[in-house]
């Protein structure tokens, strides 16, 4: 019997078959940059229907922070359906398959320069773990741009310190986008220790700490800050590291008029403190009364509890128990009720 | 240079000049050594400082707070507007240095610009209107305006004594912050580091009375000539009472009013308005501008007002409204007696005062304003402090209640206090995060399945059954994805994934396109090189071939035409012909011949005749040459005989392989039935027997496994 097929044949057969190698383009890779930008922002989730994103407005109530991990398998997922789009014949899809390790690196690389703040080194490396957090509160609809920054150690330094994002203790983010008025979603290019949420600085903001009294009677203060040092002081002229500590300032208002300050008498009363070393020159300029209003923005800091969460192979391990026990509970409420 | 997130604080800087005409003089007196003197004329040049007046320009305000038509809780921060130029609230001279009002004087710091909140009601908000009615009557005014229109807040001698911060409080209440330029939080856009900075002197409120969100505008407005107006100092109190939260009866009635869209009696009169109403275009104009408002049928001229209330222009059919056609307006007798307030958001704010409440009236130039609102007490910190945190799995039935204003607490009086009605059943939540959902499968039926969105409450790996059953490299389908979970029910999370990246590709077509053009570009190039090189790879010569092309003239003249590839298609194919078995392939045959057998090689037609009961002659005819008519015809006629009875020995050696073959499976038969290797009489005659078939297979096979 003679051999029908030779060698040179099945090597030809392979190479029309699937391509391993694409040479490479201008930039580096095998796939066009709008490809690959297209798909890092799916792996992001940008356009991605928040219904996919959080299946049940249970899982977001309102007034409420859930953080999570990002399920690479998932995102995967997501981009090999984009991937999949016109394929027309096996040939292809067998290019594809040799082809997707080199791609899936390639996005790997791209999804981190999705968003890439100027003044900021640029970002590269393997994708690694991806954590996040979706809010949802009025605070994200009052304060727009509010400062979101993760740490991966706790900073060092006083309290108002303020890292640049290329800090090697920032944890980078990936994209902090609200979705609606009221959602904000942010994914962070790592495991963070601490996160601080801040007030939107918008510069600096001025204003007082409110008191209710009783039956709609409010007063005010302002806690005392030296306009030598810009630092709290007590009544003794002892610096202090927490606002409360320090010397309330009462604010005067003028009368019948809520929510009007009274300056003049005001600015009297940062005066007459004489921990504020404001008194020297007799007179109080506008610089040194916004020095005592000025607020800084407030600054929420969630925190992780010591211990690490250990790495779970579980695709699936659903733990009905609960499940379980509130079904009981709701129908015997329900059973009550009736 | 201020250190990145620091800033220094200023408490004003003046201009070298403020905004006027100035002339320069020049006077240069030369002298010699000589008594002779040189005169020479005085040079006198005039020159203007110019700084906005009536209008801000865009890019000078850097940030407002609050944003402009925001809506939160702002209770316990000044509103605030920073703007870009250092001087620009000392650019002009509000009035003249030295002045005394109500005991206060003004000096160089004294700026011309304030910020005044005011609420619904409290003034009135005209845009557009020539400069000159942009200020106070009788203002002293001078130089040129930097804008022909302006716009203008109205307000009474009441909202000014109120609200409007004194004259030694506006030097109080602007500053300047010099930041770092490069710090791009702080310095928002600005150019030098150096940002001006005007604070109202109001903090917004919510109406904890009415338990309403309520609406502010923040005007920035000039105080040029009229530092005067300004409210004198009063005697202060150390706490507010929100009871006052409305300046007088008149602005409470206003702003209710504004929300309720009751009608708002007016007390003082106004020329009407003559408007015709058989003008269209006029007509259609003030619509556009809101002066014309249509309401239940009736179309009310907002600006015309008089002694009686807003003017009523007619009824009309609202399809002729929509369509612009105001020639049917029927005025009938009773309607200018009626009066109406449409009601509309910030509709407090252009409500024409003037001629509503009898007070003086003082009007400002507003050099800027944005709207927003108070909705709800306290400030960012509370609501941050009451976030409900937690994983994203954790569920929290009705959802986390949000820290509302001490009005809105607890249920009112004669409300049954209860338990929102449950319309559905908790959700399914699984510890990894997935959730239950119904799920209508391919078969129609009802099921639930699992499903988990790109977020879980446990860190994973990224390919979860790596160890167990890899999951294909690439998935094609969504199917690829499906998987079972323990207990029955699909998770089919990572299938919607698929199916929404595929659906999400489907819809940009700049996407599917730029896939199709990769593919056929890149991926058709690549294989082509391949199979090419393939081809290729011992034919390095081909070129070689090119060179001693016979006429050089011909081959630059195809070249030249760009028949180049025309030339080394052929030469390829000729290459490939000449040497097809090792470049390509040889060809297959048709039709494969079997093996040859050795016995039927002599004799064939002979055995053949024997074998199909024909004559010997016959086959041997039809073997020489098969369309012999007369062997076909001979073929027709022929009887089969019944084949004889002849054997052939193919083979001896195969007749003792089928035998010996006979032998051994008689032996295995006999030995498993009997149970042993030795077959006597002895051994037939001891056979245990056995009560089941399943019995007897267990002892007999089960042994020789």
């Amino acid at each position: 019997m003679v051999a029908h097929t030779s060698e040179p044949m099945e090597a030809m057969y392979m190479a029309v078959m699937t391509v391993d190698v694409l040479p490479p383009n201008a930039e580096g890779t095998i796939a066009p940059q709008e490809i690959l930008t297209f798909l890092a922002r799916l792996r992001l989730l940008q356009g991605v229907p928040f219904n996919n994103i959080v299946p049940d407005t249970e899982l977001l109530p309102n007034e409420s922070i859930r953080f999570f991990y990002l399920d690479r398998a998932w995102t995967d997922a997501i981009v090999q359906g984009a991937l999949s789009v016109a394929t027309g014949n096996t040939i292809e899809r067998a290019q594809l398959e040799r082809l997707y390790p080199q791609i899936e690196k390639e996005i790997d690389e791209a999804e981190r320069q999705v968003r890439a703040p100027g003044g900021e080194p640029a970002l590269t490396g393997e994708a690694g773990l991806v954590t996040g957090f979706l809010m949802r509160s009025a605070a994200v609809a009052g304060w727009p741009g509010m400062h979101v920054r993760a740490y991966s150690q706790p900073p060092a330094g006083s309290a108002t310190e303020v890292f640049p994002e290329s800090h090697p203790s920032r944890i980078k983010l990936l994209r902090l986008e609200r979705l609606s008025p009221a959602v904000l979603l942010c994914l962070f290019d790592g495991l963070p220790k601490v996160l601080h949420i801040e007030e939107p600085r918008q510069g600096l903001q001025f204003g007082y700490n409110l008191h209710a009294g009783r039956r709609g009677s409010y007063s005010a203060t302002v806690p005392a800050r030296n306009v030598r040092s810009a630092e709290y002081v007590n009544a003794a002229g002892v610096e202090q590291d927490d606002p409360n500590d320090a010397a309330q300032i009462p604010v005067r208002f003028r009368r019948k008029a809520p929510g009007v300050l009274d300056l003049t008498n005001t600015a009297r009363n940062f005066a007459d403190e004489a921990a504020t070393s404001m008194n020297l020159d007799g007179k109080v300029d506008g610089a040194e009364f916004a020095m005592q209003m000025i607020r800084f923005p407030y600054r929420q800091i969630f925190a992780q509890d010591a211990g690490t969460t250990a790495t779970q192979n579980d695709a699936f391990k659903p733990s009905l128990g609960d499940v379980t026990a509130r079904y009981t509970a709701e129908l015997k409420a329900r059973i009550e009720r009736s | 240079m201020v250190a990145r997130g620091k800033f220094f604080l200023y408490d004003s800087i003046d201009p070298a000049l403020t905004a006027g005409s100035y002339t320069l003089f020049g006077d240069l007196s030369l002298k010699s050594n000589s008594t002779t003197s040189y005169p020479v004329d005085t040079l006198e040049t005039h020159f203007n400082v110019t700084a906005p007046r009536l209008k801000l320009p865009p890019d000078q305000a850097l940030m407002t707070f609050p944003p402009a038509n925001s809506e939160g809780a702002f209770e316990n921060r000044l509103p605030q507007i920073v703007l870009k130029r250092r001087t620009l609230p000392w650019d002009r001279a509000a009035g003249t240095v030295g002045d005394e009002h109500h005991d206060q004087t003004v000096t160089e710091t004294t700026p011309w610009l304030a910020l005044v909140v005011i609420a619904e009601g409290e003034g009135q908000l005209v845009h557009d209107q020539p400069w000159e009615e942009c200020f106070t009557a009788e203002t002293p005014i001078t130089g040129p305006m930097d804008q022909p229109t302006g716009s203008y807040l109205s307000v009474p001698q009441s909202t000014v004594d109120t609200i409007f911060p004194t004259l030694d409080d506006i030097s109080l209440l602007t500053h300047v912050r010099e930041v770092n330029p490069d710090d791009t939080e702080n310095a928002m856009g600005d150019d030098d580091g150096f940002l001006a900075v005007v604070i109202a002197n109001r903090t917004p409120l919510f109406d904890t009375q009415n338990c309403k969100p309520k609406a502010y505008t923040a005007c920035l407005i000039s105080l040029e000539g009229q530092l005067g107006v300004l409210p004198p100092p009063t005697p202060p109190v150390p706490t507010y009472d929100i009871s006052t939260l409305y300046i007088n009866e008149t602005v409470e009635m206003l702003a209710t009013a504004t929300q309720s869209g009751a009608a708002v009696p007016l007390t003082a009169t106004a020329s009407p308005r003559v408007l015709d109403t058989n003008d269209n275009g006029a007509l259609g104009d003030a619509v556009r501008r809101g002066e014309v408002v249509f309401h239940e049928g009736t179309l009310i001229d907002r600006a015309g007002v008089d002694g009686n209330g807003l003017h009523v222009l007619g009824r009309l059919d609202e399809e002729d409204f929509l369509s612009g056609n105001f020639s049917r307006v029927r005025r009938d007798a009773t309607s200018d007696s009626q009066v109406f307030q449409v009601a509309g958001s910030f509709a407090g704010f252009s409500l024409p005062l003037e001629v509503i409440i009898p007070e003086t009236f003082y009007r400002f130039p507003v050099l800027t304003s944005w709207r927003f609102t108070c909705t709800g007490a306290g400030g960012f910190q509370q609501l941050m402090n009451g976030l409900d945190v937690g994983l994203l799995g954790t569920a929290s039935p009705g959802g986390f209640e949000r820290p509302l204003p001490p009005c809105t607490g607890g249920p009112r009086e004669g409300e049954a206090p209860g338990e929102p009605p449950v319309t559905a059943l908790p959700l399914e939540i699984a510890e990894t995060g997935h959730v239950g959902l119904p799920h209508l499968t391919r078969t129609g039926e009802n099921a639930n399945a699992w499903y988990r969105g790109p977020f879980s409450t446990h860190e994973l790996l990224r390919n979860p059954l790596a160890d167990e059953e890899p999951f294909p490299i690439l998935a094609h389908v969504s199917d690829h994805l499906r998987m079972m979970t323990p207990d029955g029910r699909e998770d089919v999370s990572l299938a919607v994934a698929f199916e929404t990246g595929r659906l999400m590709a489907m819809s940009q077509p700049s996407f599917v396109a730029a896939l199709q053009r990769w593919r056929a570009e890149t991926f058709g190039a690549a294989r082509a090189k391949a199979t090419a090189g393939l081809n290729l790879a011992d034919k390095l010569d081909l070129l070689g071939r090119l060179d001693e092309f016979a006429d050089i003239d011909v081959l630059l003249e195809r070249v030249r035409l760009g028949g180049i590839g025309d030339i080394l298609t052929g030469g390829l194919f000729d290459e490939l012909d000449k040497a097809r078995e090792a470049a390509v392939s040889q060809p297959v045959p048709l039709v494969r011949p079997g093996d040859p057998i050795a016995v039927l090689a002599d004799g064939f037609t002979e055995k053949l005749a024997t074998g199909l009961g024909l004559d010997h002659d016959l086959t041997k005819s039809l073997a020489g040459d098969a369309f012999d008519l007369g062997a076909v015809n001979q073929l027709k006629q022929t009887t089969p005989r019944v084949v004889e009875d002849v054997a052939y020995d193919v083979d001896g050696r195969v007749n003792e392989l089928l035998d010996a073959r006979l032998v051994e499976g008689v032996r295995i038969i006999a030995e498993t039935a009997v149970g042993g290797v030795d077959i006597t009489r002895d051994t037939i005659r001891d056979m245990e027997s056995f009560e089941t078939f399943d019995a007897f297979i267990n002892d007999r096979l089960g042994r020789r496994r």
